[in-house]
């Protein structure tokens, strides 16, 4: 091993210019991989539970990524009267309504039920996970950012792009508890209960009662809420009604059936995000076939590095072999050498690819707290460290091999 | 300890070494005298290894070289020989203290290299150059190096190609000092090339080659 590393100290800008290459390239592709697979992860554990999210007409994505993943303006709203008659169907296990329009200090609150703290698992880290008249709980990354704590008051303000709209200051809430962190997307909302948007809004509900509608067995709630983001509008309406299916059969005949009405449209969660993914992936193929390009270059260059270097280094390896090293233990020199490099490439570039990801999660909010673990260490990224050992010693085996097969006179002259 | 007998040895059609015979005992010592281009390299690489004879046979401890595969060579190179090339012949990538301990690792004797190495350099007068890579020495510190490496490992039969040929005449009688007390401590035999009568006076044998030589 001595002998190796002083090999490569001996030519310490061509052994920095492999190790370089091979950084970029397993940065890039480990980023690549840390990003799509935590996007990907984050996908899943939003939609856990959720079939179909229904909305105002528009686009399915919008609604998808508004209303389930809260990155997006919503398509509109619709009123509590037009879906009263789909919460009640048969098809549906449990509809949970949501609006939204309103945010404190840069992150969204949501008017909703218990049934959605209950979707998400969430528990109170401290006070309680209740979200009763008048009041909230802090998502773990929105408190923490905000500094929200047990029995604060709040006013909301309207708006959700931008700089925080108009407060709604005659209708503060108080926050009754903040959750644990849940990797989930609630961890960067404020969750309060939906007629306390309405009140905000200047809204009175005349509906009986405000909860999730559930079916369970026979019984059929008939219980309906209703949000209003926009002051226009009197009426009670919900920006999203977030649907469990009650049978495999509501997959095929629900989002048909709601996407026939006038005014509704359903999007699919796992269609949706698999289409996102698939637009990211377009992307992310493009940059995994420059980084493999790299890769071989990263490869070709530890190759002929090596390969050239044995011009120069052929009286040191017939010297060694006359001390009485094996034609294998030369080549193992060679290869040990080539594998060392990639290595070091491989540690440098996951070092590099943490910094990227961490630049990457302080330029963009929504993957900075959506729970990226920047020292978390995939098993994918494992095996492209893997990889680049095995091809840094791929590579300098046509070098040992031709090591091996020098002439000990070398070491003569 | 070391026979050669009926070496024949031709480079092209050129004789270079006909029917040379040579008997050394352990801790006997030899000088090949002789003008340049006579075979006194030669005749070193075909006792160590590198070169083998046209015909005859080359015993090194019993070892008939000649008969052995390329690996069982190295192996008894590298576990009986010292030896000092005319090139000097040190790892360039490896300073002057690491190509000694290779040397002993290589040789099996692992755990003296520290304090022989060090006996050694002191004993050459280069320990100063201890930690620099051999681009860094003069031709002769590079030399004294080079004896110290073939030195390594107690090997019992020491090969030396011109290891005074860089030398001033103090160095060089230190050198020829340093491998002699070598030979009396360990009873190695020692085979050394040269063109110095003044070197040579101190071996128990001197032979002198000529060209295509018949010993």
């Amino acid at each position: 091993m001595k002998l190796v590393l002083a090999h490569i100290t001996d030519r310490p800008m061509a052994a920095l210019l492999n190790i370089g290459l091979i950084a970029f390239t397993s940065a890039l592709l480990m980023a690549l991989t840390a990003v799509t697979m935590h996007v990907s992860n984050r996908f899943e554990r939003d939609m856990a539970g959720i079939d179909l999210v229904v909305s105002a007409k528009g686009s399915p994505l919008q609604i998808i990524l508004s209303s389930l993943f809260h990155v997006d303006a919503p398509t509109g709203n619709v009123s509590v009267d037009a879906v009263e008659g789909l919460m009640r169907d048969p098809l549906v296990k449990q509809a949970i309504p949501i609006a939204t329009g309103d945010r404190f200090r840069g992150f969204r609150v949501v008017g909703t039920t218990p049934a959605y703290l209950a979707l998400y698992g969430a528990e109170a880290a401290t006070g309680e996970a209740s979200i009763g008249e008048e009041e909230a709980v802090a998502g773990a990354a929105a408190a923490s950012a905000t500094g929200l704590q047990v029995g604060q008051r709040i006013a909301i303000s309207h708006g959700l792009g931008g700089e925080d709209g108009p407060e709604h200051a005659a209708h503060p809430l108080t926050i009754a508890g903040v959750l644990k962190p849940t990797g989930t997307v609630i961890d960067r909302l404020i969750l309060t209960n939906i007629e306390a948007v309405w009140e905000a809004h200047g809204i009175h509900d005349d509906h009986d009662e405000t909860h999730d509608h559930e079916h369970d067995d026979d019984e059929d709630h008939a219980e309906e809420m209703a949000s209003e983001p926009s002051d226009q509008a009197r009426e009670p309406e919900y920006t999203a009604l977030l649907i469990r299916y009650a049978s495999p059969l509501a997959a095929i005949r629900l989002p048909q059936k709601i996407n026939t009405q006038g005014t509704l449209m359903a999007a699919v969660p796992a269609f949706e995000s698999a289409r996102l993914l698939n637009l990211f992936g377009a992307g992310r193929e493009t940059l995994a076939i420059v980084a493999t390009a790299f890769a071989a270059l990263g490869a070709f260059a530890i190759f002929a590095g090596l390969w050239s270097a044995l011009n120069q280094r052929e009286h040191d390896i017939a010297l060694f072999r006359l001390l009485g090293a094996s034609k294998s233990q030369v080549i193992r020199l060679l290869v040990l050498e080539g594998a060392l490099v990639a290595g070091l490439g491989g540690l440098l570039g996951w070092a590099v690819s943490r910094v990227f990801l961490w630049r990457l999660a302080s330029t963009v909010p929504t993957l900075g707290d959506s729970g990226l673990r920047l020292f978390a260490t995939s098993s994918p990224e494992l095996l492209i460290m893997a990889a680049t050992l095995i091809l840094g010693a791929l590579a300098a085996l046509p070098a040992g091999l031709r090591a091996a097969r020098l002439p000990l006179e070398r070491a003569l002259g | 300890m070391l026979v050669l007998r009926n070496i024949n040895f031709r480079r092209g059609a050129t004789p270079i070494l006909t029917n040379f015979n040579l008997e050394l005992g352990a801790g006997e010592t030899c000088a090949l005298l002789g003008p340049s281009g006579v075979g006194k390299s030669t005749l070193l690489a075909l006792t160590c290894g590198i070169l083998s004879p046209d015909s005859g046979s080359i015993h090194v401890e019993g070892e008939d070289l000649t008969a052995l595969s390329p690996s069982a060579r190295n192996a008894q190179r590298a576990s009986t020989m010292g030896i000092v090339f005319q090139n000097l012949s040190l790892m360039s990538a490896l300073s002057v203290t690491d190509n000694l301990a290779l040397a002993g690792r290589m040789a099996g004797a692992e755990d003296t290299n520290d304090s022989q190495a060090q006996q050694l350099l002191s004993a050459l007068g280069i320990e100063d150059v201890a930690g620099r890579k051999p681009r860094h020495l003069s031709r002769g510190q590079a030399q004294r190096a080079a004896i110290a490496r073939a030195l390594m490992g107690q090997p019992k039969l020491i090969l030396a190609d011109e290891p005074t040929a860089s030398l001033d005449a103090a160095w060089r009688d230190k050198a020829i000092a340093c491998i002699l007390s070598h030979r009396d401590t360990h009873k190695s035999t020692v085979l050394i090339t040269t063109h110095d009568p003044a070197v040579a006076q101190h071996f128990d044998r001197v032979i002198e080659l000529q060209a295509a030589q018949a010993a």
